[in-house]
């Protein structure tokens, strides 16, 4: 069978959707290759690795706390636009050992990213907390540094992009919506479009004040008891 | 890095300004405009031409009911999960898990359907382009498998390019419409296509109609998004679906004038591509073109949207283990439900494959239709139960509960429309979900970690 035009045109159209593919698909890396730009040189020894779509991660030393910053694409929502993540981490041992607390705002059943997920003594929202919030500990005794920080996160809750506040004997992390999906893209063809989406040194130094508040609170001297960094 | 980021940010901005955001709104439909390029045209062969005209404008009145209804539950946030999980936390979990199944049901049809519309085309195009030999199955199984992986990908995938492309889908409707003269009988001719049969089948065809009648605005509650983390939804909810209606209303107007003006009502009635068809008929290479552009990107793209979907609603089906947990795993790299996506795809090349064109679509409508009648119920509850005020409300709809009522008639019309043609797929697929809620009563539930499954702290119901 002869090549015919339409065959060749087929071909061509399917050569050109395909190198179009190809271009977007680099340029979106690159664009998410810079999310954590403008804040790499608050961190001193700061490490930027990136994974295959491009999404950047950052390890290094904030203020001398050892930070973590890492963003979650969260395509698992139903009827809603994708959500992209920011989670900060202050990495460090805290004296709550067993304990840990996780408060997830909104929860759907499908926060994959969230440490509730982990946890299975679920515990009482305490006055001040925004109502629609899930909080679940590791044990019962997790309500003792639920007692602790409760006021501390009910504040942090004010902001309507805090997703999740986290406290481990490993930790403490604060998960915060730093954008959400192009709303044609996602209706269209489910695409996630983060476009414009940038970390910057304000939302980490307003995040980083969050952890300092919490971590203070699980290790300040109270009641009597002694609790050390 | 700053030049590729701008010249990046640039593109962006081109390509908003392609689309505009006025027309945002109308991309809201783009995912259920594919209802106009296949489906529609059997409601023709279901009770002639003006009936399946009458069909979609009550079709058009049954949605505006779930619309209206859809928007106030949805935001309420806790209803983010879509109809799935409004069932979980006002009805229960039996009617959570059906709910749940009508979803997957009702995408995975659509899913096939789309795929047979898609491999059909090609076919045809092959063929006249002189390549008679071509089979359209091997398409059918490339179109689901590709899209598939596109899925399990997630975001490692893109398609955004394809947004303007998808757009000329709409435009394509518009640009036919315009080139068939409707001011002027030259190339249409109601009368003789309609061949002085109005109602060949009388008021009892117009019924029957509904059953088609549907598939012009099938999924558009989807459009309907929750109340995102920090917006208000009290304008955009009912605004956005209201508008992407009428967008659908008109444009199902137009598709029905071009193609029951230009084709005979008997073969319009079981066409597999109706819009296509119609620019053959045209004999104007430029549109057919343009209508085998958009025929096959509203085919894929609202394939690709219904493998999202169903994966998710199967997804959280095993997250709250109402399915074995296992289906409710993330993928590790991907961070998508891909063990729901691959167990979907079998599901989905099976009816693909085996199944006419009008009978995956009626399984599509009837579990679609299972779900709006659903709403009806579930509207009536959440207020008897939430009256206003005692629970967060981002939009309160009006004069309830007329559109519950109206809903639930609707539906009721529409069941014994499907009866009339299609008993026996109604039977199969009444006796498949007494079936599955029978396994889900009885074996299933004891599985279920009963407070885990209700994640949002409701404030307790009126009466408990």
């Amino acid at each position: 069978m002869s090549l015919s035009i339409p065959l060749a045109l087929a071909v061509a159209g399917i050569v050109a959707t395909a190198i179009l593919a190809m271009c977007e698909a680099r340029h979106l890396r690159a664009s998410r290759s810079t999310i954590l730009d403008a804040v790499t040189p608050l961190f001193s020894d700061g490490h930027l690795t990136f994974d295959d779509a491009g999404f950047p991660s950052l390890t290094g030393s904030l203020d001398g706390r050892h930070m973590r910053l890492e963003l979650i694409p969260d395509t698992m929502t139903i009827r809603r636009l994708p959500q992209l993540w920011l989670s900060i981490t202050d990495v460090c041992d805290l004296p709550i050992a067993g304990q840990g607390v996780a408060m997830l705002i909104r929860p759907s059943g499908a926060d994959y990213y969230s440490l509730t997920e982990r946890m299975t003594e679920r515990l009482d929202v305490p006055p001040g907390f925004p109502w629609e919030t899930l909080i679940k500990g590791e044990s019962a005794a997790s309500k003792n540094a639920l007692d602790r920080v409760d006021k501390t996160a009910a504040r942090l809750f004010a902001d309507p992009r805090l997703k999740e506040i986290a406290v481990t004997a490993r930790g403490v992390r604060m998960i915060r919506q730093l954008a959400e999906g192009k709303r044609g893209d996602h209706l269209l063809l489910r695409q996630s479009a983060f476009t414009s989406a940038q970390v910057t040194p304000r939302d980490v130094t307003e995040l980083a004040a969050g952890l300092n508040d919490l971590r203070a609170a699980l290790t300040d001297n109270r009641d009597g008891k002694t609790y050390a960094s | 890095m700053t030049t590729q980021t701008t010249a990046i940010h640039g593109e962006k901005v081109s390509l908003l300004r392609v689309l505009g955001p006025g027309h945002v709104w109308a991309l809201g439909v783009g995912i259920v405009l594919v209802g106009e390029y296949m489906g529609w045209n059997f409601a023709v062969g279901k009770g002639g031409a003006i009936a399946a005209l009458i069909a979609c404008w009550f079709a058009g009145l049954l949605y505006t009911c779930v619309a209206m209804i859809d928007s106030e539950v949805t935001s309420t946030v806790a209803a983010a999960g879509g109809q799935y999980a409004q069932a979980k936390h006002i009805v229960g979990p039996l009617m959570a898990f059906n709910v749940g199944l009508f979803l997957v049901m009702a995408y995975t049809m659509l899913e096939a359907g789309n795929a047979i519309t898609a491999g059909y085309l090609v076919q045809t195009v092959g063929g006249m382009a002189g390549f008679e030999g071509i089979w359209d199955k091997p398409f059918i199984v490339l179109t689901i498998l590709f899209l598939a992986w596109l899925n399990y990908r997630g975001v490692y995938a893109t398609l955004t390019f394809n947004l303007v492309i998808t757009a000329i889908a709409c435009l394509a409707i518009v640009v036919l419409f315009l080139a068939v003269r409707p001011w002027s009988h030259d190339v249409l001719d109601h009368q003789a296509m309609i061949d002085g049969k109005t109602l060949p089948y009388g008021w009892l065809g117009v019924l029957a109609s509904m059953h088609f009648g549907l598939w012009y605005y099938l999924g558009i509650e989807g459009t309907t998004q929750a109340a995102e983390e920090v917006r208000s939804p009290a304008r955009a909810l009912p605004l956005g679906t209201m508008t992407g209606m009428i967008t659908l209303l008109i444009a199902a107007t137009m598709t029905w004038y071009i193609c029951v003006g230009l084709m005979p009502w008997e073969y319009l009635g079981q066409a597999i591509t109706p819009l296509f068809d119609a620019a053959r008929l045209t004999n104007s290479t430029p549109l057919m073109a343009l209508l085998f552009i958009g025929t096959i990107f509203s085919t894929l793209a609202s394939a690709n949207g219904c493998i999202n979907d169903a994966s998710r609603a199967w997804f959280s089906m095993g997250r709250d283990r109402y399915l074995p947990a296992w289906f409710g795993a993330v993928h590790p790299k991907y961070r998508t439900p891909f063990r729901s996506i691959v167990f979907l795809v079998p599901v989905a090349l099976i009816f693909a494959l085996q199944v006419p064109l009008d009978q995956v679509i009626t399984f599509s409508i009837l579990s679609g239709l299972l779900g709006y009648t659903f709403m009806s119920f579930n509207m009536i509850m959440f207020r008897n139960k939430w009256p206003l005020g005692s629970i967060k409300r981002g939009y309160v709809h009006p004069m309830h509960p007329l559109p519950a009522i109206v809903l639930l008639l609707l539906c009721a019309v529409t069941y014994f429309a499907v009866f009339l043609g299609y008993g026996t797929q109604l039977a199969a697929m009444m006796a498949f979900y007494i079936v599955a809620s029978a396994w889900f009563a009885f074996h299933r539930y004891k599985f279920v970690r009963r407070g885990d499954q209700f994640t949002m702290n409701w404030p307790r119901p009126n009466g408990y």
